[in-house]
């Protein structure tokens, strides 16, 4: 994790094929996602920025998790390529996902959920063996950068 | 009259007893049959119809998805497809649904959707004569009435059957 703080991401690095996804491995409250490496610019320690209060977007709050009590451990600012800081939690590490083991979600959820920010859900072997990774759209905004 | 004649009239009489006992039987034999899936609810007993069911699973881990109404229990994992898991307790007026080792999640597929729903157990699958299916209770609670078809009697339990795409309709609005 701590090899990914501070190091700005090339264009080299984070464009991935067609057929499979850069992704960006953190967790917040327990549940994994995976951000596509193309939208991050830069992932930080926030104990380096004055101003952490302001002007940035903690994940939660983009990607509610109702009735819970949102704390971050190890928290990360994922600084985007469109401009706009994120707030997550548990950075892991790039894991590069190939298509065939993304599915969108099920059509169910697509109508029900107020916004399609969460696009996909990843099923990977390894550490976080068969738990579901989602993937969401960090580009997406409920507010203004 | 003679014997033989009396005989004779009971063997009509049994004959036609018999005549009107297989029109009976032929008559059940026509009659249309529901398969039901029968499950509960805390203590209640509820029914959908087996044509909507497409799967009952044991509970598998169920991954919250950020972002989802509070109806939505989150997603599976089963054999590598991804289902969502809902819960219908708070539409009927339920409190959720207590974890327990016999809870189930019911595949039902309507109108285009499918999703699973959690219940407490599923007791029981049969066939019952569509007759059977008697009105909705009066005294049902005004949150349940919208989703019921009807009742039916099982094990001396008041089973109330449910309407899928009733459910799903709500959700739309």
């Amino acid at each position: 994790m701590d090899n990914l703080v501070g190091i700005s991401a090339n264009e080299e690095d984070c464009e991935s094929p067609v057929d499979e996804l850069h992704a960006l491995i953190f967790s917040v409250m327990g549940v994994w996602f995976g951000a596509d490496m193309e939208q991050i610019k830069e992932v930080a320690d926030p104990g380096r920025n004055e101003d952490i209060e302001e002007n940035i977007v903690r994940f939660h709050e983009e990607f509610p998790f109702p009735g819970r009590q949102i704390t971050y451990q190890a928290p990360r600012i994922l600084y985007l390529k469109n401009g706009r800081r994120i707030l997550v939690d548990n950075v892991d590490e790039v894991r590069v996902l190939p298509i065939d083991c993304i599915r969108p979600l099920p059509n169910f959820l697509e109508k029900c959920r107020q916004s399609n920010a969460i696009w996909g859900v990843a099923l990977v072997e390894g550490e976080i063996d068969q738990t579901p990774l989602f993937i969401p759209d960090l580009g997406f905004s409920s507010h203004k950068s | 009259m003679s014997p033989q004649g009396k005989k004779g009239k009971s063997q009509e009489l049994l004959e036609k007893v018999k005549q009107n006992q297989d029109l009976n039987q032929i008559v059940n034999v026509d009659e249309k049959e529901i398969k039901l899936v029968i499950f509960t609810l805390h203590e209640d007993f509820f029914a959908f119809y087996s044509a909507n069911i497409k799967e009952i699973l044991t509970l598998e881990k169920i991954n919250f998805v950020p972002g989802s109404p509070e109806y939505i229990l989150g997603i599976a994992n089963v054999r590598g497809d991804i289902e969502s898991v809902m819960n219908i307790n708070g539409f009927l007026g339920f409190q959720p649904q207590p974890e327990s080792k016999e809870n189930r999640v019911i595949i039902v597929s309507a109108q285009g959707i499918r999703t699973g729903i959690l219940v407490g157990s599923v007791e029981d699958v049969l066939d019952v004569p569509e007759s059977s299916i008697e009105s909705p209770l009066a005294t049902l609670h005004d949150n349940i009435k919208p989703f019921v078809i009807g009742e039916i009697k099982y094990k001396n339990h008041n089973v109330t059957l449910l309407n899928v795409d009733r459910i799903f309709e709500k959700i739309a609005i």
